[in-house]
C-alpha cells in the first residue's frame, strides 16, 4: 500500500509510476552519452500524450490545472524511472506554471497544447545566469531598459538546450530580475560552450552567452515571473532527487535481501541494516520537505522553504546514492544496478542550480 | 508487521548479534573494567624512533618520489584526464599505453622492486606518497600504478629467487627499455567480495575459485571479478582455495602470466569513475600451472594478504588524500577568480572557513597514511636488512638465480619454512595487528575524505564544477572508488575493531 501519498494525490502517482516503468526505466536508462544516445523524444512525447506536459495549464486548453504539490508528484514518481527525462520534464513544468497567470503567454499555450502529442512535442526550456567564472565576464547579467525593450548582457546556462526546445524562459536572476520568453531558433546560434559532466546524460544543458541581446516588447514579461520560476523549480528538481533517492533506497533494499556475504544475507548484518535505515530515514524527510515546500502558499517563505528543499534534497539525495553504492560494493560502482548513474545523476542535479545558497557565498 | 515502501517484502526484525567474530572475550578487558586503547602518544612516538634507524636514503627517496609523480602529474596526467575519462567511458577497452610508456623514465613500475633487481628499492611511504601526487592527476592513473606495485608486492613476499629474478627482474627492465610490463592482484569473485578479504570470514565466503593439485604443478578453474589492471596487466597475483572444505588453510596464491593457456579476460566493466584504470573480469578454464608458480607455499595466502593490505591499504589512502588535493586546489582558483555581488568570492567567510576545514581534512588524511606507511616499512626494513636477505639480494650472482640447484634449495620446504619463520618474525601478530589497523584508519580516512571534500567543492561550484578546466566532479567520481576497493569500508571498520581488540590487554 502507498503510504506515502494523500487519497487525492494517489491515482496521479501511480499512473506516472506506471508510465515512468514503461517508458522510462529500461528504455533510457545507462545512456552513456548524448552524442551515442540523442534526447529521449519517444519517453517525451509518451509524457506529452499522458498529458502530462499541459498539466499545469487549465482545462479549455488540454490541461489538468496541476498544483505545484501534485506536480512534484508527478516527477517524483517521473524520476524513479530516470532523473534525466524527469528534470526535463520539470523544467518544462516549472517554466510553463510560472507562466500560467500571464495573460500575454496564451497563444503559446494554445500552440503548446495542440503540439503536445507531436513525436517531437512542444516544450519550454529555462536559462538562468550561469555562475561565470570569467573575469571579463558580468558576474551577474546586465541589463538595459529603453522603453518596452530590454538588452541583456551575461553567461546563462539553458536546461534543455534550445535545440530540442521551442521557447526558452531566460530570468536575469530571481529577486527584481527581468523574464523574457524568446524562441528558440532565436538564442540557437548564441549556444556557447558548456560542460554537461557525467550525469543526467539524456538532459543536455546548454551555455548561452547574450551579448548585447535585444528583447522586443512582446518577448518581456512581467517581474513576478522569476520568483515563481525558481520556486517551481528547485521544488520540482527537489522532487527528481526524491524520486532518484527512492529508486536507490529500493534497490540497495532488494540487493541486500540477495547477496550473501560471510555465509549470510547481507541484510542480517548490523551495519547493512544500519545504512539501509539511515538511507530510508533521509529518503522520507526528503518526502516531507518537499511536500511542505510544494504545499507552502505562495509567497517569500514559500520560495525560502523552497530553497532549503532544494538544498536539503540535493545532499540527502547525494548521501542516499552514495551509500547506495557502498551497500553494492563493487557492483554499485558498475553499470549493472543503475546505482552509479543514479549517483551521477543526483550530483548533476545538484550542481544544476548550486546548494550553497546564493546569500551565503555573498550574493552571486 | 513492519513495512515501508523501499523495501519489496516486509522487513526482518533488526538483526541480531551476528558478527563473524562473536563475542569479545571478556580477558581482553583489564581489571579496571576498561579496555586500553593501543594507540597511546608514547607507542605512535615509537614509530618514529625506529624511523630513525631507516637509512637516510629512506626519508630523501620520499621527496623525490614525490617531485617525479608532480612532474609526470602535471606534464602528461592533468592535461588529458578529462578527455580520456570520456574516451574511455564510450570506449572501455581503450587503455592508453602512450601515457604508461611516457611514464618509463620516471621509474613508477619498479618503485618497489629491490635495486638489487634494477628497481628503485622504494618501500611504503615513497609508494603512497607517489600515489598522492598521482592522484591529483587523475584517480585512475593513481589506481594503475597502485594496483600494479601491489601485484609486485605479492609476487616478491615469497623471497622466491626463481621468481625474482624470472618475473620481477624482467619487470624493471622492461621499464628501463621504455615499454612497461603492468601486474594486477587478483582476490575478488563474482559470488565472494568483501569476506574474501580478511581470513577470519574466508571459511564462509562463497569461494569459487580452486587450484586442483597435480604431480607437476596445478589446475586453476574459476572466475576472479573487478580485478584493475584486469585486461592490460602481464602478470597476476592470484588467490584460489585447493580445498574447497577447507579454504583457509588451503588458501594460496598463485603467480599467473596472462598467456598462460586457459587464461582470459571476460567482461571490461563500465565505471562510474576511475575510467583510465580498466577493471575486467578474469576467467580460469582448467588452466595449468607448474608448481613454480606457487607463491611463497601452499595455505599462505591468508598471511600474504593480510601483510600486503597491511602496505596497500596505506596508499589507497594517499589516493583520496591525492583526489581531495586537486578538488580543494580547484576551489581556491575558481574562488580567486570569482566575481560576486559583494566583491571576491575567496574574501567571503564561508568560504574562507570551507578552505580551511577541508586543508585539515587533508592534513589528517595525510598524517595517517604517513602513520601507516612507517610501521609497515618497519616490517619490511627489518625483513630486507636481515643478514641472510642482504646475502640472498646481494652476494648471488644474478646467472645464480636460475641455476637449478639454487632454484631446488629455494623450493625446498626447509628454504619456504625459513622465509615463513623469517616473515612471522618480523611481523608477528601483534605488530601486524597493529599495523593492518594504522593502515586500514589511513584508508578510511583517506577515502572519506576523497569523496567529502570534492562533493562539498562540487556543491559549491555548482555547475563549474564540471568544467574541465576544474574537474572537481571526475575527482568525486574517483574518489568513490576509494571507499570501495581493497575492502569497503565498512569492512575494512570490522577489521579495525578486530585488530583493535586484538591488541587490548
Amino acid at each position: 500500500m502507498d503510504i506515502y501519498h494523500d487519497e487525492e494525490l494517489r491515482p496521479l502517482a501511480q499512473t506516472a509510476q506506471r508510465f515512468a516503468t514503461k517508458e522510462i526505466l529500461g528504455k533510457v536508462v545507462n545512456l552513456e552519452s548524448l552524442e551515442k544516445s540523442g534526447f529521449p523524444w519517444e519517453a517525451i512525447s509518451a509524457g506529452g500524450q499522458a498529458g502530462f506536459l499541459c498539466g499545469p495549464l487549465d482545462e479549455e486548453l488540454g490541461g489538468a490545472s496541476l498544483g505545484l504539490p501534485a506536480m512534484a508528484v508527478l516527477i517524483e514518481k517521473l524520476a524513479e524511472g530516470a532523473a534525466g527525462p524527469a528534470a526535463i520534464f520539470a523544467m518544462h513544468l516549472a517554466a510553463t506554471a510560472a507562466l500560467a497567470s500571464v495573460d500575454a503567454v496564451r497563444p503559446l499555450f494554445e500552440e503548446m497544447a495542440a503540439h503536445s502529442t507531436d513525436a517531437q512535442p512542444f516544450l519550454v526550456g529555462v536559462a538562468l545566469p550561469r555562475t561565470a567564472v570569467s573575469i571579463d565576464r558580468p558576474a551577474v547579467p546586465e541589463v538595459v531598459e529603453e522603453g518596452g525593450d530590454l538588452t541583456v548582457t551575461g553567461d546563462f546556462v539553458c536546461l534543455p538546450a534550445p535545440e530540442v526546445c521551442h521557447r526558452v524562459l531566460v530570468v536575469t536572476g530571481e529577486k527584481d530580475a527581468h523574464p523574457l520568453i524568446v524562441d528558440a531558433e532565436r538564442i540557437k546560434p548564441l549556444v556557447g560552450e558548456v560542460y554537461p559532466g557525467s550525469g543526467l546524460d539524456e538532459f543536455p544543458p546548454a551555455g548561452l552567452k547574450l551579448d548585447d541581446f535585444k528583447a522586443s516588447d512582446d518577448e518581456v514579461l512581467e517581474k513576478s515571473v522569476p520568483a515563481r520560476l525558481y520556486r517551481n523549480l528547485r521544488v520540482l528538481l527537489a522532487a527528481v532527487h526524491l524520486g532518484n533517492a527512492c529508486a536507490a533506497t529500493r534497490t540497495a533494499w532488494e540487493y541486500a535481501e540477495e547477496r550473501i556475504q560471510t555465509g549470510r544475507k547481507i541484510i542480517e548484518h548490523q551495519e547493512v541494516r544500519r545504512i539501509l535505515e539511515n538511507m530510508t530515514e533521509l529518503t522520507e524527510a526528503m518526502i516531507g520537505t518537499v511536500r511542505l515546500a510544494a504545499g507552502a502558499p505562495e509567497g517569500e517563505a514559500a520560495s525560502d522553504m523552497a530553497r532549503r528543499a532544494y538544498t536539503f534534497s540535493g545532499t540527502a539525495g547525494e548521501q542516499v546514492c552514495l551509500d547506495a553504492i557502498q551497500t553494492l560494493g563493487g557492483y554499485g560502482y558498475m553499470k549493472d544496478y543503475g546505482i552509479e548513474k543514479r549517483t551521477r545523476d543526483a550530483k548533476s542535479i545538484q550542481c544544476l542550480l548550486g546548494t550553497y545558497p546564493e546569500d551565503i557565498l555573498g550574493g552571486i | 508487521m513492519k513495512t515501508n515502501s523501499f523495501s519489496v517484502a516486509p522487513l526482518p526484525e533488526y538483526p541480531p548479534n551476528t558478527s563473524p567474530l562473536g563475542a569479545i572475550e571478556p580477558a581482553r578487558i583489564t581489571q579496571s573494567g576498561t579496555a586500553r586503547f593501543p594507540f597511546t602518544a608514547g607507542e605512535i612516538m615509537n614509530h618514529f624512533r625506529l624511523a630513525k634507524r631507516f637509512p637516510a636514503s629512506y626519508f630523501t627517496m620520499v621527496d623525490e618520489a614525490r617531485g617525479r609523480a608532480r612532474e609526470f602529474a602535471e606534464k602528461y596526467i592533468k592535461p588529458g584526464a578529462v578527455e580520456l575519462d570520456k574516451k574511455i567511458g564510450r570506449d572501455p577497452k581503450y587503455f592508453d599505453w602512450e601515457l604508461i610508456r611516457k611514464a618509463a623514465p620516471y621509474r613508477f613500475f619498479s618503485m618497489l622492486i629491490p635495486r638489487e633487481f634494477d628497481g628503485m628499492g622504494c618501500y611504503s611511504l615513497q609508494m603512497a606518497a607517489m600515489v598522492e601526487e598521482l592522484a591529483v592527476g587523475c584517480g585512475g592513473s593513481a589506481t594503475t600504478i597502485g594496483v600494479h606495485s601491489a601485484g609486485i608486492s605479492c609476487g616478491m613476499v615469497s623471497l622466491d629467487p626463481q621468481i625474482l629474478e624470472k618475473y620481477i627482474r624482467a619487470t624493471a627492465q622492461a621499464e628501463i627499455r621504455g615499454e612497461p610490463i603492468l601486474w594486477g592482484g587478483a582476490v575478488t569473485e563474482p559470488a565472494a567480495g568483501t569476506d574474501i578479504w580478511d581470513e577470519d570470514f574466508l571459511d564462509q565466503g562463497n569461494i569459487g575459485t580452486f587450484a586442483k593439485k597435480t604431480s607437476d604443478g596445478y589446475v586453476l578453474n574459476g572466475r576472479k571479478c573487478f580485478i584493475s589492471n584486469g585486461s592490460v596487466a602481464k602478470y597476476f597475483a592470484v588467490a584460489a582455495a585447493l580445498d574447497p572444505k577447507n579454504i583457509l588453510d588451503s588458501w594460496s596464491i598463485f603467480l599467473v602470466p596472462s598467456d598462460t593457456k586457459g587464461f582470459s579476460v571476460g567482461r571490461i566493466e563500465r565505471k562510474m569513475g576511475q575510467k583510465s584504470s580498466p577493471t575486467a573480469e578474469l576467467i580460469f578454464e582448467d588452466m595449468f600451472l607448474p608448481r613454480e608458480m606457487l607463491v611463497g607455499g601452499e595455505g599462505r595466502a591468508a598471511r600474504f594478504v593480510t601483510i600486503y593490505l597491511a602496505g596497500s591499504r596505506g596508499p589507497v589512502g594517499a589516493i583520496g588524500t591525492g583526489l581531495a588535493r586537486r578538488a580543494l586546489e580547484c576551489l581556491v582558483y575558481w574562488a580567486k577568480q570569482k566575481k560576486t555581488g559583494r566583491g571576491r568570492l575567496i574574501d567571503q567567510q564561508t568560504i574562507q572557513l570551507v578552505i580551511a576545514r577541508m586543508t585539515k581534512e587533508i592534513e589528517e588524511a595525510r598524517a595517517a597514511y604517513v602513520a601507516a606507511a612507517l610501521a609497515c616499512d618497519e616490517i619490511f626494513l627489518h625483513i630486507m636488512t636481515k643478514p641472510v636477505v642482504k646475502l640472498m639480494l646481494g652476494a648471488i650472482p644474478n646467472s645464480m638465480y636460475l641455476n637449478p640447484m639454487v632454484i631446488k634449495i629455494a623450493k625446498s620446504k626447509f628454504a619456504k619454512d625459513f622465509i615463513w619463520r623469517m616473515l612471522s618474525e618480523a611481523a608477528p601478530d601483534d605488530r601486524l595487528a597493529q599495523t593492518s589497523s594504522l593502515a586500514t584508519i589511513a584508508k578510511i580516512k583517506g577515502s572519506s575524505v576523497g569523496v567529502n571534500v570534492s562533493g562539498e567543492v562540487a556543491r559549491i561550484m555548482g555547475p563549474d564544477a564540471a568544467d574541465p578546466r576544474w574537474p572537481v566532479e571526475k575527482c568525486w567520481r574517483d574518489a568513490k572508488l576509494t571507499q570501495i576497493y581493497e575492502g569497503t569500508n565498512q569492512a575494512n571498520t570490522i577489521t579495525l575493531f578486530k585488530d583493535t581488540a586484538r591488541t587490548w590487554r
